[in-house]
């Protein structure tokens, strides 16, 4: 092997700057300082051209170096431009190539190519914003089949060390990378030309989309080696071609409600592209079974520890059934989005069409579709319909349908993907059973709330199922924590108090302080009372007057205990605390081009994780590892925040706020000026997070101000400095040995994990006090230390609490749900309320002689308002594409919310009537006016919720309060009234329905009075239930906003909003207006909105 | 018992300020700011990224096609030798009340929604600490002048700009959308008239006394009471004539114009009533299919939008100065951007955030002046450049706020008006 010192100090750029030549625009010049790992200066280039761009070289042969044998080119680059000027588009590239002629860019004569294109193209796949190694297999096309992906992404800075080891005679190279932390080699790798020998001109460039797009790039020394003749690379065989994994036998659907039906279903991702479905050697991903072949909702993919996944975009949806039908003909109709195709037997009968992308705002509002049968469900104007007329013979036939849902660009949800059949001019039903339902608007409805209750339920099933082994390690590792919990000395209980009664230990504490303090609880709380704050504590809601019946009906001993464990065991259960969390760890998903702080959203992993009953450690840890779907609720959706230059130093804030009690806010631009955190403290752990050193952005810092005093706050750090990961904590948690055995993930980066185990282990003698302090305050209306994110400095009101409940929360394998039990079921809850301020009072005063007085939440008032109306907020979905044509990414896809805290900021800071979402908003301006927060930059724990007239206003007058209190014919109060029973009767179930107690004997008789001549004569005899519900216009979104007609379209529904639900007609208006008023008056009352 | 734990208390007990000052501001620095005599704002917004080469600040003529420039011709002001667009007729004869801040610029041009926070706040968003508009600084400074009507009324769609961020719900506006809706939650249903709402208020007062009694002493209870009466007083048939335009004479009401000069007046008549800042969005993309967002056809009729601007903005402030109300109402023109001197490939406007113009009118301001230039192609500052916080600290020593006086979050951090924003002193002498 020799080695070619003159090439080399040729090759170096110091010294032969001149003997380069530029392809394109740019300016060159010798930096003064070497890369890393080099000595020689490095050669900087600034291109200004748009497209092609390269600095090249040959590399003749001489004396010593033959060109055409092996050889190995070593060298080091990096990457200096503006990283936003590498934007989103197929012509942002870099690449490095030989080629046997000069070229002004890589193209078909490149030999060995490595590159990184920042996005695909139509027609041209590439591995997005990756770097890879180009390895011909059918053919020199630009495009994913020809690529080996490395993995490793462009990061501005870093010093990329490249290695590629040619074989000139075959035709065949081997490649390495490096960016210091992460390498990937591959060999065998083929030449993109397809031709062997000589290719002595290396060109180091890309291309740009524009051309002032910085890419600016620093290139080390080039070392290039001559190998000795034996150093052949043998050519791998092609790789085969991308196919999906052979269904192994967990991939069928086993749920049981998804295990039966005539319809046999299956999916199949990463199809290879462009090619012709060949399904019989092809494995499914998943196999399940339908009641009919409709598709309004898709099992969810999970990851092992049932994190939501994003299947491959498209993937394909294959759908069998047998159908036997008497002989004639029939009409069978597809409806898809996109491209679909229906099979009867062999025989293609139908094809839709693919869908297409789009992105302005120019588009029409499409006209509303007639149907050709009366009364037939028309389905979305996204979707293509196509009928065929067949003729059966009355032998079963195998009708198959083939979909492909989603693709670039596009929402991959299967729409209202369907296919029905029925005689020419009938009612259709969708294909399956000769009963399988109409295709009427109605029976579509139900069948699609059936089909989403039925996913819903199979998808928790999964989620049981695929994380299995996950569940068990957690149980391992918990009886571990139990272990060594029993072995420490048990925490001493105060004795009894005289003449304060107890419940359980926690009353110990309270009372022994209660009496130390020379003062006197509250008494004990009626038991509807304590139905109310219990209902609302638990699941967010009212009790209804059923739940009241049901509780008044046990023995009055057991009744309370009775009450708790039916609570803790509601699905609401899971709802309640989701909005708490929300504020907690900032979710911000923002539904129209978020950028404002916006994170994804998290919002329906946190409701899966109380749902499952997942130990809180669990859920923490798979919060820190940031794993999952970015778009469809999990928790890698917390991994992002837009327009921040620091996403992670803002994570790093709010997982130490929520599970430390360690406030870094103060410490994210400068060191903290009253709290003992550096920002170095908030960048190691963020960097911890990044799984890599972090540099400190300039904008993260606080910059001196000419002609103002210089800051007082103490700046250590300097932009550009570079900081390792490292816990910042080490005073609350080290990795211990027990600490290494929490289960973690193996696919999150190494620090990000080693974060996780951090703040959760029981080693960690923060986060169980915190977390048990949380739910504390949640309850109480204060926190036994306070504030509760922020623990610095605060003093503890009552110490042994905090740490017998900690423990009790440890040994209770971190279930909220036994916390939250030993808190309701303890005499200290179950007082009446006190009318002080826990939160701000001071630990020494803070005695919890009984909670505080809390008003309801905003998710509690919106939630129990619509609850005991029984009405549907009537929402429109929150989204911004509903044609599906946009990418989920740029417009999420919130659903129609069911739970208040499914809602999100409406984003109209364009201020167009036509991205109003006039019904949303209706409940927005609710929920905003008592202090739920529209956009959640920040985390809250304590939430600014002070009375103000506003909310007096939007009960009395506003959009949500007219609609509760009017009687329409989806009111449950209509129904009450239209009850046969005498007045009196009625006024008590309000009563109990809306204040959930009975009235008093004088409240009785007001009531009545003012009800009781017109009650008399309520009844319009021949007045039938209106039940079409008016639903706000789904044909309006970013494609057409700017059209007219959407505009007016959204504003008619502003006005008709305002109008309030459509009256019934089954009450006479005398009547119905004398109830409405007496139903507006206890819902306007102080008492609704006070817990008790 | 109760003792209030802030932070804020504890240093005015304590004085331990060494450890814990906030960030430096003009006022630690003893220098006094401009104390303005405005007493209400009208910020009127054109949502979408005005052009200012088309309005305000017109260069060469272009011809929607390669050559960059204005896309009109220009006329003479009542300040000589200033010129503005030939749409602007009306307003070209006032222009002596108005100033021309024609050096505004900021560095987020890609994105509407985050311009427009931008332009509201004064920041850029935070992940540590949620900033309020500019309407609930001033609705939080200065309250409304009379009890019984809000501080701040939005006309434009609910966002997160305009919301109070920190300053808590209760610092936040009345919105409406529509004229004909009014305002939700102070709009009784249509089909409650006063009788009947009279009858609502007397049983609902029949429950609150009860429950009253039965909890005599609950704050709670009581001060929940005291809201609800207070905002029964704000929704009473006082303020609510105030939405009524029927009360103006016709001729007035015309002359202001269509949608938005309606809009106008009633922020004449919510000023009047003593709300002190009510934020008018103009952003109706029926005039000219884009509303200000030009692009591509949207170039082609908006003279349109610039004409109705220009009916409404000069009734507007000859109807204040009629009321004389002028010295004491700041009247902005304000957007989130504007828009480059050259034309798209289909005859329309891009965003162009580094060079646009706002205009103050009225406020007690020394008015007839023009701020700032941009350089000859109009895409450049050539003079005086003024940043958000510069310009939000214009607006609130026109309404005798101090730019630099620092309010506090829920958790005690203080956080100044504005970052270090410099009024324009000119304005004040």
């Amino acid at each position: 092997m020799a080695c070619l010192s003159a090439l080399i100090s040729l090759l170096t750029p110091l010294a032969a700057a001149a003997e380069w030549q530029i392809a394109g625009a740019a300016k060159t010049n010798l930096t003064d300082k070497p890369l890393a790992g080099d000595t020689t200066p490095a050669l900087s280039a600034r291109f200004t051209n748009a497209g092609n761009r390269a600095l090249r070289r040959a590399f003749t042969k001489t004396t010593s170096f033959d060109p055409a044998k092996p050889h190995r080119i070593e060298w080091r680059w990096r990457f200096d431009g503006k990283p936003g000027d590498f934007g989103n588009s197929f012509n942002d590239r870099i690449n490095f190539f030989s080629a046997d002629q000069p070229q002004g860019g890589s193209n078909a004569s490149s030999a060995w190519l490595i590159g990184i294109a920042a996005a695909s193209e139509p027609d041209r796949e590439v591995h997005e914003g990756k770097w890879f190694f180009f390895d011909r297999q059918d053919d020199g096309d630009f495009k994913k089949e020809n690529m080996v992906s490395t993995g490793l992404s462009l990061v501005p800075g870093a010093v990329y060390s490249f290695s590629v080891t040619v074989d000139p005679a075959a035709g065949v190279y081997s490649a390495s990378i490096s960016d210091g932390l992460k390498s990937f080699s591959e060999t065998g790798l083929r030449f993109r030309n397809d031709r062997k020998g000589s290719h002595p001109v290396l060109h180091f460039g890309g291309s740009a989309s524009n051309a002032g797009d910085d890419h600016s790039f620093s290139l080390g020394e080039i070392r290039i080696t001559q190998l000795a003749g034996d150093a052949a690379i043998a050519a791998k065989p092609a790789r085969e071609a991308k196919l999906p994994k052979p269904a192994s036998a967990n991939q069928k659907e086993t749920a049981p409600q998804l295990a039966n039906g005539p319809v046999l279903v299956q999916l199949f991702e990463d199809l290879p592209k462009g090619a012709e479905l060949d399904l019989e050697n092809v494995h499914a991903i998943t196999e399940y079974r339908e009641s009919a072949t409709a598709f309004t909702r898709l099992p969810m993919k999970y990851s092992a520890n049932a994190l939501p996944l994003d299947r491959s975009s498209p993937f394909v949806l294959l759908a069998r059934t047998e159908i036997v039908r008497p002989a004639g003909e029939y009409k069978l109709r597809l409806r898809a989005k996109g491209a679909a195709r229906l099979f009867v037997g062999d025989q293609l009968v139908l094809t839709t069409k693919p869908q297409k992308a789009a992105s302005d705002g120019h588009e029409d509002v499409p006209e509303l579709l007639k149907p050709d049968v009366v009364d037939l469900h028309i389905a979305h104007y996204s979707h293509q319909e196509a009928t065929a007329t067949v003729k059966l013979d009355g032998s079963p036939r195998t009708v198959t349908l083939v979909a492909l849902i989603g693709g670039k660009g596009l929402t991959p949800t299967p729409g209202e993907l369907s296919v029905a059949i029925g005689k020419p001019g009938e009612m259709p039903r969708l294909l399956g059973t000769p009963d399988a339902p109409l295709l009427d608007e109605a029976s579509w409805e139900y069948f699609a709330n059936v089909q989403a209750e039925r996913h819903r339920l199979a998808d928790a099933h999964r989620r049981r199922e695929v994380s299995d082994s996950v569940i068990g390690a957690w149980e391992r590792y918990h009886a571990q924590v139990r272990e060594r919990t029993r072995s420490l000395p048990p925490i001493a209980l105060p004795s009894a108090v005289a003449g304060l009664p107890e419940s359980n230990a926690i009353d110990r504490f309270i009372n022994t302080r209660i009496a130390a303090g020379k003062t006197k609880p509250t008494a004990l709380t009626e038991d509807l009372e304590f139905l109310r704050r219990l209902t609302l504590d638990t699941i967010g809601l009212v009790p209804t007057p059923d739940e009241i019946r049901s509780f008044l009906a046990e023995p009055s001993a057991t009744r309370r205990t009775r009450a708790i464990e039916r609570l803790l065991a509601h699905p609401g259960w899971a709802d309640h605390w989701v909005s708490y969390w929300q504020d907690v760890l900032a979710e911000n998903p923002g539904i129209v081009k978020a950028d404002l702080n916006n994170s994804g959203p998290f919002r329906w992993w946190l409701h899966q994780s109380f749902s499952d009953g997942l130990p809180f450690d669990r859920i923490v840890t798979e919060l820190v590892q940031m794993e999952g779907s970015l778009v469809q609720g999990a928790p890698a959706a917390f991994r992002m925040a837009s327009l921040n230059d620091a996403p992670m130093a803002a994570k790093a804030d709010v997982l130490a706020q929520a599970f430390l009690g360690e406030k870094l806010s103060c410490a994210r631009c400068h060191d903290a000026p009253d709290h003992p955190h550096k920002q170095s403290d908030t960048f190691s752990l963020a960097a911890m997070l990044e799984g890599k050193p972090l540099k400190l952005p300039s904008s993260s810092t606080v910059s001196v101000v000419e002609g103002f005093r210089k800051p007082k706050i103490t700046i250590t750090l300097k932009p550009g400095q570079s900081l390792d990961p490292h816990w910042p904590f080490e005073q609350h948690a080290k990795l211990t040995q027990l600490a290494a055995l929490v289960p973690i993930s193996a696919t999150a980066p190494a620090t990000r994990s080693q974060a996780a185990r951090l703040f959760v282990t029981l080693d960690n003698g923060r986060f169980a006090k915190v977390v048990s302090n949380r739910v504390w305050k949640r309850y109480f209306g204060g926190g036994l230390v306070e504030p509760a994110e922020d623990w610095n400095n605060a003093l503890v009101s009552h110490p042994g609490l905090i740490e017998w409940l900690a423990r009790e929360f440890i040994v209770s394998s971190y279930d909220l749900k036994a916390l939250s039990r030993l808190i309701f079921s303890s005499y200290a809850y179950q007082r009446r309320p006190v009318d002080t301020s826990w939160a701000d009072t001071r630990a020494e005063d803070r005695l919890f002689t009984g909670p505080a007085r809390r008003r309801l939440s905003a998710e509690q008032l919106v939630d129990s308002l619509f609850l005991i109306a029984g009405k549907e907020f009537g929402s429109e979905e929150l989204n911004t594409s509903p044609a599906g044509n946009r990418p989920l990414e740029t417009f999420l896809n919130l659903g129609v919310p069911r739970r208040a805290w499914e809602f999100t900021a409406t984003m109209n800071e364009r201020d167009r009537p036509s991205l109003a979402k006039p019904a949303a908003q209706s409940i927005v301006d609710v929920l905003t006016t008592y202090g739920w927060r529209q956009s959640r930059q920040n985390p809250t724990t304590t939430r600014a919720d002070a009375p103000s007239p506003m909310q007096t206003l939007l009960l009395a007058n506003g959009v949500v309060g007219t609609r509760i209190a009017r009687l329409s014919d989806d009111s449950a109060f209509t129904e009450l009234a239209l009850k046969t029973q005498p007045v009196e009767a009625l006024v008590s179930e309000t009563f109990l329905r809306v204040l959930n107690r009975p009235p008093s004997v004088s409240e009785t008789k007001s009531a009545t009075e003012y009800l009781k001549s017109s009650h008399a004569i309520r009844i319009v005899a021949d007045a039938v239930k209106q039940v079409k519900r008016v639903r706000p216009d789904d044909r309006i979104g970013w494609a057409n906003h700017l059209s007219t007609a959407a505009n007016y379209i959204r504003m008619e529904e502003e006005r008709r909003l305002r109008m309030g639900d459509e009256p019934t007609k089954r009450l006479r208006p005398e009547f119905r207006e004398r109830y409405e008023d007496f139903l507006w008056s206890l819902l306007n009352a102080s008492e609704f909105v006070l817990i008790p | 018992m109760k003792l209030n734990l802030n932070r804020r208390e504890f240093l005015k007990a304590s004085a331990a300020s060494a450890l814990t000052a906030p960030l430096a501001s003009l006022a630690d620095a003893g220098k006094a700011v401009p104390k303005g005599k405005a007493e209400a704002c009208i910020f009127l917004w054109m949502g979408g990224g005005m052009a200012q080469i088309d309005t305000f600040d017109p260069k060469g003529r272009g011809d929607g096609k390669k050559i960059p420039g204005c896309y009109y011709n220009t006329i003479g002001t009542a300040i000589p030798g200033v010129k503005i667009s030939e749409h602007l007729k009306q307003t070209a004869g006032i222009l002596d009340r108005c100033v021309l801040l024609r050096s505004l610029s900021h560095e987020q041009s890609a994105e509407h929604g985050a311009a427009t926070y931008l332009v509201h706040t004064a920041r850029k968003p935070s992940e540590t600490v949620v900033y309020p508009s500019i309407g609930s600084v001033v609705a939080h400074q200065l309250g409304s002048r009379t009890q019984a009507v809000p501080p701040y009324v939005v006309m434009g769609y609910p966002n997160i700009a305009r919301d109070p961020g920190f300053l808590g719900p209760e610092h936040g506006y009345v919105y409406l959308t529509q004229l004909e809706t009014g305002p939700n939650g102070l709009m009784r249903a249509p089909d409650v008239d006063a009788a009947r709402q009279q009858r609502r208020e007397g049983l609902l007062g029949t429950w609150q006394k009860e429950f009253e009694q039965r909890n005599p002493t609950d704050k709670a209870a009581i001060a929940q009471g005291e809201i609800s009466r207070r905002g029964f007083k704000i929704a009473g048939p006082e303020f609510m004539n105030v939405f009524d335009l029927t009360h103006e004479p016709k001729t007035l009401r015309d002359s202001y114009g269509g949608e938005f000069g309606q809009r106008c007046l009633l922020a004449r008549r919510l000023v009047q009533s003593g709300v002190r800042f009510v934020e008018v969005s103009f952003n109706l993309n029926f005039i000219n299919g884009t509303g200000w967002d030009t692009h591509n056809e949207g170039q082609r009729d908006q003279h349109k939008l610039i004409q109705e601007l220009d009916k409404a903005f000069a009734t507007l402030v000859l109807d204040l100065e009629k009321h004389k109300m002028l010295e004491k109402t700041l009247v902005v023109i304000a957007t989130e951007f504007g828009r480059p001197p050259g034309f798209d490939s289909r005859g329309g406007r891009g965003h162009q955030s580094q060079a646009f113009t706002g205009v103050l009118a009225g406020g007690g301001l020394r008015s007839g002046q023009v701020i700032g230039a941009t350089d000859e192609s109009g895409s450049k500052i050539a003079e005086m450049p003024l940043t958000m916080p510069d310009f939000h600290a214009t607006m609130h020593c026109a309404l005798g706020i101090n730019p630099h006086k620092r309010l506090y979050t829920p958790d005690d951090r203080p956080v100044p008006i504005t970052d270090y924003g410099r009024p324009v002193e000119k304005l004040f002498i």
